[in-house]
Formats: C-alpha cells, sequence, structure tokens
C-alpha cells in the first residue's frame, strides 16, 4: 500500500465519521459563572461554534441554576442565529430538520457544595496520606482526622465527628493481609459517633484499608450507614492504589452534592451523558495532550472556589484540587494559610494589611465582581499569584514532585480558569503564573480564553473525533514560549545568549542578564529558531553550560526569558519593589 | 437578549413581606395558620441533644461485652442521674465493684460493651422575631410568616438575630458611630450608622444593652470581633470604610422609632440574604419582593459595585449585550449608568447591583 492510499483510506475513514456526525452542547456550571458552548461540523471537520456565558444562579436571588445555564444559552442563539431552545425554554434534542437544536447535551459541575470528608488511617504519612491524595482529586474539604497519632480521647473524636458533620468518612489504614488490629479501634470511634447521629445526618463510610478487616469493619458499620468498600489505598507500604477509591469518591460527589445543586435536575434532564465534575475532564483533558507531546503536561485552574492543578505523562494522571482555596469565596481564607505581606510583596498598589483584609472579605462576599480600578486589578493579581502558589506548592509536596521547591519539568503549560483568561492582555496572566509557579525550563503557553477544555474533556470518551478536531482547529490562545533558566549570579552577569533567526524578527542576537526578564514579540503564527548558549553556571534543562537549537513558535505575548533567579527574590525596600513590578508589568505587556 | 446584574437587592418602603423560620432540627410547631404572633412569640420549639458521655463499661468491669448487661443496674432508654449507679459487678467478698452515672440523663445505647449516655437534652424555643401573621405552617420544622412593612436587604451578617427600635445614631450616612454619638441610652435600641469607629464602641454598645447594628460599612477586622457580641450586626453596603447607600439610610431614617427585625444567614448566598424587616401597621402593600433574577433595563436603580470609596447609585442609561471594554481593558457586557453627578459610566454587569 502506498502512501497516498493510506491517507486515502485514512480520508474515507474520516468521512464516514463525519457522515454520523452531530452537534453537542456542553453547560459548565461553576460557582461564579455557567458556560455553555456550542461544537458542531463546520467544511467537513468538528468546530468550536461558540459559548454563551452567564452568572451562575445557584444561590440569590434564583435557586436554581438552570436559569444560568438558560441564560448562557440565550446568547449562543444571539449569536449563531439558531433556534437551540423552544418557547418554554427547554433544550431542543435531537436537531430537527430544521436545524434547529442540538444532537447531545452534557453537563459539567464545579458550581455544587465541596464534599465534607473525615479521614481516618494509622499513620499520617502512610494511610492517611494515601487517603488525602484520593480525596484531593474532588471538590472536597477535609474537616477532620483520627490517626494513631491523634492524642484525643476517643469521646473528643466522637464529639469532633458529631460536630463536623462529614459527608464522608474515609478510612484507610493498614496493608492488606496484615493482622494489626488497631486500625478497629479508630473504626470503633467512627461506629459510635454514627451510631449517635440521625439517620439522615449519617455520613457514608469508605473503607479503602486492609482487606482482612473488611469482615470486622463491616460487622461494625454495615448497619448503620452506607457503607461502601473500595480496594486498599496502601496495600503494600511502597505501594499506592487510588484508581477504585477516587472512582467511589466521585460517584458520592455526584450523589451526595452535584444531584442535590437547586435547579440541576431540570437540565439533567436535557442531558445526553451523566454529569461530571469539572476537575475530572479538565484532568481527561490534559491526560491527552500529555499523550500528543509525550511528556509531562501541566493544566492550572484557577477559580473562583477552587484551585485545579494537573500533571498528566502518558499514562500517569494527577489532580490536585483545592476547594478552600480560589478567587471567590475562598479567597478569605487565605490569610489563614499565609501573611499578608506575602501578597503584599507582589502588589503595586500600597495598602495596609487591614485594608488588604478589607478587599479579599468584600471579594469573597461578590465574588463575581470584576475590579474597576487599577488598584484594585494589582492587588487582586497579587492575591491570584499567591491562591496559584498555595495550590501548587501544596499539590507538588502531595505528589511528591516538588524538586527543591521547584517545579519539575514540563512540555506545556496549559491556563484556564477566571482569574487568568478575564485578563485585559495576556502578558499580565502570564507574569501571574511565572511569579507563582516559578517554573525552569523550555515551554509554551497556551490559555482557554472560551473555557473549552473540560468540555473536550468530558466529550473525548463518547467523541474522540470531535476532541481532536477542534483541538486541531485552533481553540486555545498560543500565549508563547518560556525560557527560564536555573543558576545562580549576582545581577547583571551573564546568564546566556541567545540568537534568534526569524523570518518576522531577521535575527537577533541577546546577551540576557541575571535579574531580568526579556520579552520578545512574536506573534500568533509566526516562527523562530532559538540558539542558546547559557553559561557554564545556568541550565536550561540539558545539563549546565549546555545549550540547544530549539525551534518555537509565536503567540499573543511572544518570547518570555525569566533569567530573575530561583526562587524568585524581590527587594526589600517597598519602592524600589513597586518599581520593579511595573517595569516586569509593562515589559509582558501587561 | 436580556442581560442580568450580579444581584438584586430589595430595598422597599412597603411591600408584602414573607419570611420562613425554621428549626435546626425536627421538632414541634406550636402556633397555627392564620395566628399573630408577635417577635418574642415560640412558634417552634425541640429538644436538642447537648452531647453523649461514652463509657467504655465492660473494659471498666473487665467482663467481655456481650456479658456487660447483666452487671447493669438500668436499662437502655432509662433516665439517669449524675451519681446514681450505673453496673455493679459483685465480688466474693465485699460490696463488689460499683461506678457511678457520670451525667444527668438517659442511657441512650449499649453497644459493643460501651454504654453511650445522652446527656439531659436542652430546650430550644424558636421565637417570630417580628410582627406578623403565620401564613404557612412548615411541619416538624417551622412556619413562613408574613407581614406588611419595609424589607432592606444587606450583604453580611455576623450570625445573629435581634429586634429592636430603629435609632438612626449618625448626620449622615457617611458618619461613623463614636462613644459621643452614641448617647446615654440604648438599650432596646438597633442603632444605625454609616459605619462603626472601633470596636470600643461596640463593646459600649453591649453595654448599654443595645439589640442590633445596621452599618453600611464595617472594617474586616470589626466583621471578626463582633462574634464576641451579643447582638447582631448587619452591614449593608461594603466591607472597609464607605457610607451607606443613602436609599437605604434615607429608608431607615424614616423608620426611627418603629420595631425593625434583623435577619441573619451567616453570609451564605445559598441561604439568602441578611434582612432588615420593619413591619408596619397596614393591610396593605405597595408591591412583592423579586424573588427570582431581573434583567437589567433603561431606568433601573442599580449600585455600582466596587467603584471606589462608593456607593454609587446610579441609573441605568443603556444596557449593552455586546462586550466592551472596561476602562481597565476587560471585555464584558454591561450597561450604562448614569451616576448621582451626571457622569455616565459603563460598568460590567458583574459590577452591577440592580435595587428593587
Amino acid at each position: 500500500m502506498t502512501a497516498t492510499d493510506g491517507n486515502l483510506r485514512e480520508q474515507e475513514r474520516a468521512s464516514e465519521a463525519l457522515q454520523a456526525s452531530h452537534s453537542f452542547l456542553v453547560a459548565d456550571c461553576g460557582h461564579s459563572v455557567t458556560t455553555v458552548t456550542l461544537f458542531d461540523v463546520v467544511e467537513g471537520a468538528y468546530r468550536f461554534i461558540a459559548r454563551g456565558s452567564a452568572l451562575t444562579t445557584i444561590g440569590d436571588p434564583w435557586f436554581d441554576v438552570a436559569r444560568g445555564v438558560q441564560q448562557a444559552i440565550a446568547q449562543i442563539m444571539e449569536i449563531t442565529g439558531r433556534t437551540l431552545v423552544n418557547e418554554q425554554g427547554t433544550l431542543i434534542r435531537p436537531t430537527r430538520s430544521d436545524g434547529a437544536g442540538v444532537d447531545y447535551f452534557g453537563v459539567l459541575v464545579s458550581a455544587a457544595e465541596p464534599l465534607k470528608a473525615l479521614l481516618v488511617g494509622l499513620l499520617e504519612d502512610v494511610s492517611l496520606a494515601s487517603a488525602r491524595h484520593a480525596l484531593e482529586t474532588i471538590y472536597a474539604l477535609e474537616v477532620d482526622s483520627f490517626s494513631l497519632a491523634d492524642s484525643r480521647s476517643q469521646q473528643t473524636q466522637v464529639d469532633a465527628l458529631l460536630a463536623r458533620q462529614p459527608d464522608l468518612v474515609l478510612v484507610a489504614g493498614g496493608t492488606d493481609g496484615s493482622n494489626d488490629p488497631r486500625l478497629m479501634k479508630l473504626v470503633e470511634t467512627v461506629s459510635l459517633a454514627v451510631g449517635m447521629q440521625d439517620g439522615y445526618q449519617r455520613p457514608v463510610v469508605l473503607y479503602a484499608g486492609n482487606n482482612r478487616l473488611r469482615p470486622k469493619v463491616n460487622e461494625a458499620l454495615g448497619n448503620l450507614t452506607s457503607l461502601h468498600v473500595a480496594e486498599n489505598v496502601r496495600p503494600a507500604l511502597e505501594v499506592e492504589r487510588l484508581g477504585d477509591a477516587i472512582r467511589m469518591i466521585g460517584e458520592m460527589y455526584e450523589t451526595r452534592k452535584i444531584n442535590t445543586v437547586p435547579g440541576l435536575d431540570e437540565i439533567l434532564s436535557w442531558s445526553s451523558y451523566p454529569p461530571m465534575p469539572t476537575a475530572h475532564a479538565f484532568g481527561g483533558i490534559i491526560e491527552y495532550f500529555a499523550a500528543l507531546y509525550r511528556g509531562r503536561v501541566l493544566g492550572l485552574d484557577v477559580g473562583s472556589d477552587s484551585v485545579t492543578f494537573v500533571s498528566a505523562e502518558p499514562e500517569k494522571l494527577r489532580l490536585f484540587v483545592r476547594s478552600d482555596l480560589g478567587v471567590g469565596h475562598p479567597v478569605a481564607n487565605l490569610l489563614n494559610k499565609i501573611e499578608p505581606t506575602a501578597i503584599l510583596d507582589w502588589s503595586i498598589s500600597e495598602l495596609t494589611p487591614a485594608q488588604l483584609r478589607d478587599f479579599l472579605l468584600n471579594k469573597a462576599l461578590r465574588p463575581q465582581t470584576v475590579p474597576l480600578t487599577e488598584d484594585e486589578l494589582l492587588v487582586e493579581q497579587a492575591v491570584v499569584r499567591q491562591v496559584i502558589r498555595c495550590a501548587a506548592n501544596d499539590a507538588l509536596k502531595s505528589w511528591g514532585l516538588s524538586t527543591q521547591g521547584k517545579l519539575p519539568p514540563f512540555k506545556l503549560l496549559l491556563l484556564r480558569g477566571s482569574a487568568l483568561t478575564g485578563v485585559a492582555r495576556l502578558g499580565q496572566a502570564v507574569l501571574m503564573v511565572l511569579d507563582a509557579l516559578q517554573p525552569t525550563g523550555i515551554f509554551p503557553l497556551a490559555i482557554d480564553r472560551h473555557g473549552v477544555l473540560p468540555s473536550l474533556g468530558y466529550l473525548a470518551p463518547y467523541d474522540s473525533l470531535l476532541t481532536v478536531q477542534v483541538l486541531e482547529g485552533g481553540v486555545l490562545d498560543d500565549i508563547g514560549w518560556v525560557i527560564a533558566p536555573v543558576g545562580r549570579a549576582q545581577p547583571g552577569q551573564a546568564v546566556m545568549n541567545v540568537r534568534v533567526d526569524s523570518p518576522s524578527l531577521g535575527v537577533l542576537e541577546i546577551d540576557v542578564a541575571y535579574g531580568t526578564l526579556e520579552v520578545l514579540p512574536l506573534a500568533p503564527g509566526q516562527t523562530a529558531e532559538l540558539t542558546l548558549k547559557p553559561t557554564r553556571r545556568f541550565d536550561l534543562g540539558y545539563g549546565p553550560g549546555q545549550g540547544r537549537k530549539i525551534k518555537i513558535h509565536g503567540g499573543a505575548v511572544g518570547l518570555v526569558i525569566d533569567a530573575r533567579g530561583r526562587p524568585l527574590e524581590l527587594p526589600r525596600d517597598a519602592e524600589t519593589r513597586r518599581n520593579l513590578l511595573r517595569q516586569w508589568l509593562l515589559y509582558v505587556g501587561g | 437578549m436580556e442581560l442580568y446584574s450580579t444581584t438584586v437587592t430589595n430595598i422597599k418602603p412597603l411591600t408584602k413581606i414573607r419570611r420562613e423560620r425554621v428549626l435546626p432540627e425536627q421538632g414541634e410547631v406550636v402556633v397555627r395558620v392564620g395566628q399573630d404572633v408577635s417577635p418574642v412569640q415560640v412558634v417552634a420549639r425541640v429538644t436538642q441533644n447537648t452531647g453523649f458521655h461514652i463509657l467504655r463499661a465492660s473494659e471498666v468491669l473487665g467482663v467481655r461485652p456481650d456479658q456487660l448487661e447483666k452487671y447493669l443496674l438500668v436499662e437502655e432508654g432509662a433516665a439517669v442521674q449524675r451519681g446514681m449507679p450505673l453496673m455493679r459487678k459483685p465480688r466474693r467478698f465485699g460490696r463488689g465493684k460499683r461506678y457511678a452515672c457520670p451525667v444527668d440523663g438517659v442511657l441512650y445505647q449499649i453497644r459493643n460493651g460501651f454504654l453511650i449516655l445522652q446527656q439531659t437534652p436542652e430546650l430550644f424555643e424558636l421565637r417570630a422575631m417580628m410582627h406578623g401573621r403565620v401564613a404557612a405552617l412548615i411541619p416538624n420544622r417551622g412556619v413562613a410568616l408574613e407581614a406588611n412593612g419595609t424589607l432592606i436587604q444587606a450583604l453580611w451578617d455576623s450570625g445573629k438575630e435581634g429586634v429592636g427600635k430603629v435609632k438612626v445614631a449618625v448626620e449622615t450616612s457617611a458618619d461613623a458611630l463614636d462613644d459621643a454619638q452614641l448617647g446615654a441610652d440604648v438599650r432596646g435600641l438597633v442603632v444605625v450608622a454609616g459605619r462603626v469607629k472601633n470596636v470600643e464602641v461596640l463593646h459600649k454598645l453591649e453595654e448599654g444593652g443595645v439589640r442590633g447594628v445596621v452599618v453600611g460599612s464595617i472594617s474586616a477586622d470589626l466583621c471578626q470581633a463582633t462574634g464576641r457580641f451579643s447582638f447582631p450586626v448587619i452591614v449593608t453596603d461594603a466591607i472597609g470604610t464607605q457610607p451607606m447607600a443613602e436609599p437605604v439610610f434615607q429608608l431607615l431614617l424614616q423608620s426611627e422609632g418603629r420595631e425593625a427585625s434583623l435577619f441573619a444567614t451567616r453570609t451564605d448566598q445559598r441561604r439568602g440574604r441578611p434582612e432588615i424587616i420593619i413591619p408596619l401597621p397596614t393591610a396593605h402593600s405597595q408591591d412583592q419582593p423579586t424573588s427570582g433574577g431581573e434583567p437589567l433595563a433603561v431606568g433601573k436603580k442599580v449600585r455600582v459595585l466596587r467603584a471606589g470609596s462608593g456607593p454609587h447609585i446610579g441609573k441605568v442609561v443603556a444596557v449593552h449585550t455586546q462586550p466592551r471594554h472596561t476602562p481597565l481593558g476587560a471585555l464584558l457586557m454591561g450597561a450604562d449608568v448614569e451616576l448621582a453627578n451626571g457622569e455616565v459610566v459603563f460598568v460590567p454587569y458583574t459590577n452591577l447591583d440592580l435595587l428593587v
């Protein structure tokens, strides 16, 4: 068979698939904003058609999430001129002969309240850590934990469980087959507390510990509450197996939280597929990119009420969801984790710690609002930096991926979430991410301004062709490339030499000095060949002093050379620091 | 296409108010439909758990869990009193091993060698907290009360409720309440001010027997401090030092001397908004409060959120359903708003609070 024959077959197969092609509408109900995206076939390939967004109507004065979905659909109808709902506001499905409606509809949810979980395990660093890893893959809040290291009396632990009223008690502990009976003492405490609660208040219990103890756990809890059994998350000391527990926690989130979102039943009645947590769909699409890039891809979603950080390698997905961090309601929690100065150091605006506390509480109370003054914008972006930093630090620690506090090498960074996509100029998003994550090496950056990535991850199992073709259609915005060398020097000393050879820019030689941020505008669609020659004290990921030739493509910001050092240290003098922050913002076009 | 604001705030001089009063858990409703109630009247009650005490009884006696019951001196479900003998294990010689009950309450459960003692429950009485009429019963949980009167929805509350006569303690909506303005007697009053100067003022109010405080704004630091006080604090506009919105201030000024009920939601938007309700002795109301969204339209009154040293109240003069650039460059739908000084500004819908 010749290559041409092969191509023809490929085209025929694609054509057959497209003959059976359909239109898809996906609603993503976030805490603050509901986004609805429409995909359909255009000139033989699936494409992103339009997006509508509206405030999520889960709370006052609506208490009905369907209203926000309908408002977002109305926007799509206005943009496309296509009728999608009938006079009653109900989605028309499947597509009618006159072109009205869509064939498939699906729902993503992050607007539901987080699952309140109490963790039980033997050892803090072993079974409890694994239980925590499983819980971190969903919108959840750990309200307490019991372990052997817990010095509280049984009475106090029982009181704590009764007071916290968890939705889920996740019990881990013991390696499979071991005879260690100590876990049963903790299970006994759970059993006592659960037995004291009224039936409707009792939490679901998920047992993911020593398989030998399952009958005893069943005896202690089986007739008190809904007991589920998953594979041991730590079957052996050195083995962590989370898949089964993660799947079951996801199901519990769906049953106990997603299904109780007011008004969701109405839009679920239109849906062709079961609902999915947005974070899981986002993880799914990052996994797709990891397969495509044959290496680690990072995804960051900075939302209103949660932050999702994803690290995917071929065959290995790590998902980290924090529901106590975000730029909406949870933003007021930030000062429980860090000092006000940690935020104010990143702000160009002059603010006292008390004013910062006022700012954070206002933002928490009115999470949908956007800054209207430059001062507020700069403070808000300083807050976003610390929200990302807290989440990323905790994620890396949890995954065991942090090397001396630095991100591991990766091949692509994908950004989404209103805090990053809502900026006036993408340079602002780039700078926030570089300051917060302080990544190293050489990598491209892209941003999901249309909010389609979770929808594509959600639809991929049902129609993988759609995901592939929509991404090929250029639905993401390229930001550009970042080069961030690792090494130490005095400010102004040489870090590397970069020769840029580009049809649009010509040939340029740049001597990069330590402590600087260089930005070279390389517009979307343009390419450049870079010859990188670091000095022997600096490493680009190929070894100290080792250079390389690479080809890059342009983006909204272009090529960013971040030679500010790692960890990034800010000047102590407030005036000097603010001037430097303003200068960096100016360089990236923010 | 319709465009909605981020929030809708009811500021109604005279409207038909419906307020649910619900027990924290299932209990008994003690009023009937159609009955008039006063703020102090109990509408529902429940005996609430005050806690459990766990005894590792089989370990104490040194017996197997399945043998425990034969040493017990009281049965499951029986009332117990502190000091009364709870169990006894005879010895061959002497009086045997006895164990006295550590708490007053009920022997709630005997399980796996444990005795679970439920401490004497406390009676929780849910009061109406407002003048009104019982419009409906919520079986085993509470009532829906109705009244005609003034309704003001607010932004933040300290998580407590209260009733008292309205006393506006400052000259203008921007004035901060300080010691000098407090006056001699605040007993039984709901004190209104633009803001509160410091925590000492709150201490003075507590000492004076105030029933509640309504302010336009309060600092985040003072928000935290309000938890220490017995009276409710309601914030109408913002966290910080902004004045109270003029329409709210004027309405409270008009309501001086009337009884106001302050209702909290613990500032959880999924549970509604904090509210100030001032029932009026009239059988008629002008309208109903707005429930559900109301689209932005020309002529509607709005509050511009996060506009600096607000509040900025204005009137919608144009609605833009196509995205436009904000002064900072973000691209959003919104409305042109004419402010009190005549200036017309474009405000994204995310920063508009529709006043109805």
